[in-house]
């Protein structure tokens, strides 16, 4: 009865307070007001971030597409009364021998080519044949060439590989390549062209007066240092930075139109194998862990705050820990010694991409864990009491069911994680990745370089060319990470389509 | 568990059964015999308790964390809640048919192979002719006998429930305990499980609970019906033949509960 009477008084008093018919015109109309503002705050929050992404790609594109003009160091029409690509092999030979070091060629000592572009020699050999030298050995030519099964004129067989001149080095390289490999030898070593100017499309087709302005100040320039008053660029060409060489060829810091990041494509490629092969299943055991077999009790707790702590944690902390830890403390196993798998003798080193990718590992473990955790906790319970229920043990019911379904979701989480690790820059430079590296990382004990920081360093390249390369890297490493994105994605839709 | 030859002439039997989550009692001092090869309804107002004993017949109830039970419930004359029994061996014997059909996302055969999968089975002959006779013991074979490998999801709610008794068959319990196994069906499927279960009593001991008066008065041969008492602790208030219950009640609470005067 009483309640009755409670209802009858609540509803009279409602009517003193809520407003009448008129106001509650004037009210909805200020209500919709505010809905209608807040509508376009939104929508020109989302205009705004797609306008920063069509900056970004804008600002990389343009940089990856420029016109440019060519300086040939040495005139290819001084080398040959033929045009250099119908010469024969002989002939190339010839022109390398006559013209080579023609100007001061610095870094592209004949020698360090032949070691590293015939013989493929790693840095690390090729310092013990210097090493034999000096103790008063001599390392012939045979011994050498032999080894690596390459060709080699019978005259030089007894030689010093370390002192011969130029006509025996042109020699072994005229022995050991094609006729196409030795073009692009005699291209790159003896003519050495040289991009001298850059414009972005719009700078070439909007401002054609400073673009002439640049040619004239570079030839200028050329002319007076060179003391070759007939020097002349070549025509502005469209120049793609975006080329095959990019994933074929290494980094070369003297040569922004020939410098490739192939080095730091597999390094990075190494480095994010490495990093899941740790952190996910020990993500997704501490995941399952978690949720399936502790019984939440204090510890557990304590354990649980910390992961959604260090998911936080910024990224050098980890690479602090990873170079005190894997780099220094465990420096005999990251560097491959006590397998003796290492680089070997004085040169062993923590500094690879095994402690690069611990480190790694231990940056994402969070997240996968959080992650995992999230997709295990989100399988209905009324499927693993199914399970229960018809006698399965646990972990029979962990294996059959909740992991196949949280599978969709683990792969997203994990997802997440790499693509964070494959843009890290923080933890590698602490770690100890080094930019001038030319060497082919072959294995988990080898030093590295990823792609990220072989950008970093292109853009601190004094010479402008090189930001074109680097905006090149930019769009391969957007295009790696969305091509391994999209690999996820496809595994996510298969694991979600088998589990309806 | 080891002594297949038990004393009891009962399928089940609870002594002085309490259960508890973390420090709260749901159940109070159930004390109550299960005959075997007949079915047996537990009735009774939400919250009173009847799915938590339920769950602990077959210790579905340990996968709460925090609950626990004291006193006995012997099966075979051996206690379930003894130190050296292993659930697992529980639940493979006395088997369980959920209120909410609960497929597992996979084929119809899968889903009934599963059970004799994880005991070891791997035969795929024999795992062939244990969906064959599973499905057929619970009348779904017919309807599904063409497509065993459409997903077991794809199948209507009373068709999805009869494939989870085809599930639990598979595995040969003794005893199937089912919670409400009808509450999510229309009445022709309601009444095509009861069928089912009449039948399936030949060869096992069933034990159901379910809100449904007509139902329990319909299917079961005895009833137990179950009351919140002190500290919402439900206790049994009385059990016994089905008819008996449901025509001249010992005690005036079932009787006003069976009338529909309270709960
Ligand atoms: N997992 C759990 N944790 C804690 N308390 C629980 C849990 N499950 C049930 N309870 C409590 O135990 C008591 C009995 O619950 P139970 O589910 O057995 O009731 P019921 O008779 O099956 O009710 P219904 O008819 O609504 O299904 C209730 O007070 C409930 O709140
Ligand atoms: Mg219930």
């Amino acid at each position: 009865m009483s309640a009755t009477e409670n209802s009858t008084n609540t509803v009279s008093q409602y009517s003193q307070y809520l407003p009448d018919d008129k106001q509650l015109q004037k009210n909805i109309a200020r209500r919709n007001r505010q809905a209608i503002i807040w509508k376009y705050v939104f929508l020109f929050s989302i205009v705004l971030a797609m306008f920063s992404l069509f900056m970004l790609f804008f600002s990389i594109i343009r940089q990856a597409f420029t016109y440019v003009t060519i300086y040939d160091q040495v005139n290819p029409a001084t080398l040959s009364d033929k045009p250099l690509e119908n010469l024969s092999q002989q002939e190339l030979g010839d022109v390398i021998e006559n013209h080579y070091g023609a100007i001061r060629t610095g870094r592209n000592d004949i020698r360090t080519l032949v070691f590293n572009n015939v013989l493929g020699l790693s840095l690390s050999d090729q310092e013990k044949i210097a090493d034999r030298e000096r103790a008063k050995e001599t390392v012939t030519v045979r011994e050498v060439f032999e080894d690596k099964d390459k060709k080699y004129p019978a005259e030089l067989a007894d030689q010093s590989v370390i002192r011969l001149d130029v006509v025996g080095y042109a020699a072994l390289i005229e022995q050991n390549f094609d006729q196409e490999q030795l073009y692009d030898f005699v291209i790159k070593n003896v003519v050495q062209p040289l991009i001298v100017n850059s414009w972005t499309l719009d700078e070439y087709f909007f401002s054609r007066d400073k673009v002439n302005q640049d040619i004239a100040d570079t030839e200028a320039r050329l002319r007076e240092d060179k003391k070759d008053p007939t020097i002349e660029l070549t025509e502005p060409k469209f120049h793609s930075w975006v080329q095959w060489h990019l994933i074929t060829k290494t980094i070369d810091l003297s040569r922004p139109e020939d410098a490739g990041l192939r080095t730091a494509i597999i390094g990075s490629l190494w480095m994010i194998t490495l990093t899941i092969l740790i952190a996910l299943p020990l993500g997704v055991g501490a995941a399952i862990y978690l949720e399936e077999y502790s019984s939440g009790g204090w510890l557990a707790r304590i354990i649980q705050t910390n992961i959604d702590n260090l998911a936080g944690v910024p990224s050098i902390i980890y690479g602090i820990l990873g170079l005190a830890l894997f780099v220094r403390a465990l420096e005999k196993i990251t560097s491959g010694d006590i397998f003796g798998l290492g680089v070997g003798g004085n040169t062993a080193t923590g500094r690879t991409i095994l402690s690069a990718s611990l480190t790694m590992g231990l940056l994402i473990l969070p997240v996968i864990i959080i992650n995992a955790q999230e997709a295990i906790r989100a399988v209905p319970d009324s499927l693993r009491q199914a399970s229960y229920g018809l006698g399965a043990t646990k972990w029979q019911t962990v294996w059959n069911h909740v992991l196949p379904n949280a599978m969709p979701g683990i792969l997203t989480g994990t997802i997440l994680a790499i693509s964070r690790a494959f843009g890290e820059t923080a933890v590698l430079v602490v770690v100890g990745s080094i930019t001038r590296i030319t060497v082919d990382p072959s294995g988990p004990f080898s030093r590295f370089t990823v792609l990220p920081l072989q950008i970093f360093a292109l853009i601190t390249q004094p010479q402008a060319q090189f930001r074109n390369v680097a905006a090149a890297g930019i769009l391969l490493l957007l295009t790696i990470l969305l091509s391994l994105n999209a690999v996820a994605v496809i595994l996510r839709s298969r694991f979600s389509k088998r589990a309806v | 568990m080891t002594n297949p030859n038990g004393t009891s002439k009962y399928a089940l039997e609870a002594r002085n059964l309490h259960i508890f989550y973390s420090s709260f009692r749901a159940v109070r001092n159930v004390t109550m015999q299960i005959e075997p090869n007949k079915i047996t309804a537990l009735i009774g107002p939400s919250g009173c308790g009847k799915s938590t004993l339920l769950r602990s017949f077959n210790r579905m109830n340990d996968l709460v964390l925090g609950s626990h039970a004291e006193g006995e419930i012997l099966y075979r004359g051996q206690n379930l809640y003894g130190n050296n029994v292993d659930p697992v061996e529980v639940r493979r014997r006395i088997g369980m048919v959920f209120q909410k059909p609960n497929p597992f996302p996979k084929s119809i055969f899968d889903n009934i192979a599963y059970g004799p999968r994880i005991l070891g089975q791997r035969n795929k002959k024999i795992l062939g002719e244990i969906v064959e006779r599973s499905l057929r013991q619970a009348a779904l074979w017919d309807d599904v006998k063409d497509n065993l490998k459409k997903s077991g999801l794809a199948l209507s709610g009373g068709q999805q429930q009869r494939l989870c008794i085809a599930r639990t068959l598979a595995v040969e319990p003794e005893i199937i305990l089912m919670d409400e196994p009808c509450s999510a069906l229309d009445p022709i499927a309601t009444l095509r499980i009861e069928e089912l279960m009449r039948e399936l009593k030949e060869n096992y001991t069933i034990i159901i609970v379910t809100h449904n008066m007509q139902q329990a008065a319909r299917v079961s041969d005895y009833t137990a019906f179950m009351l919140m008492g002190n500290e919402r602790a439900g206790e049994l208030i009385e059990y016994d033949q089905t008819e008996r219950i449901f025509t001249k009640p010992n005690d005036s609470r079932t009787e006003d509960y069976i009338t529909g005067r309270f709960g």
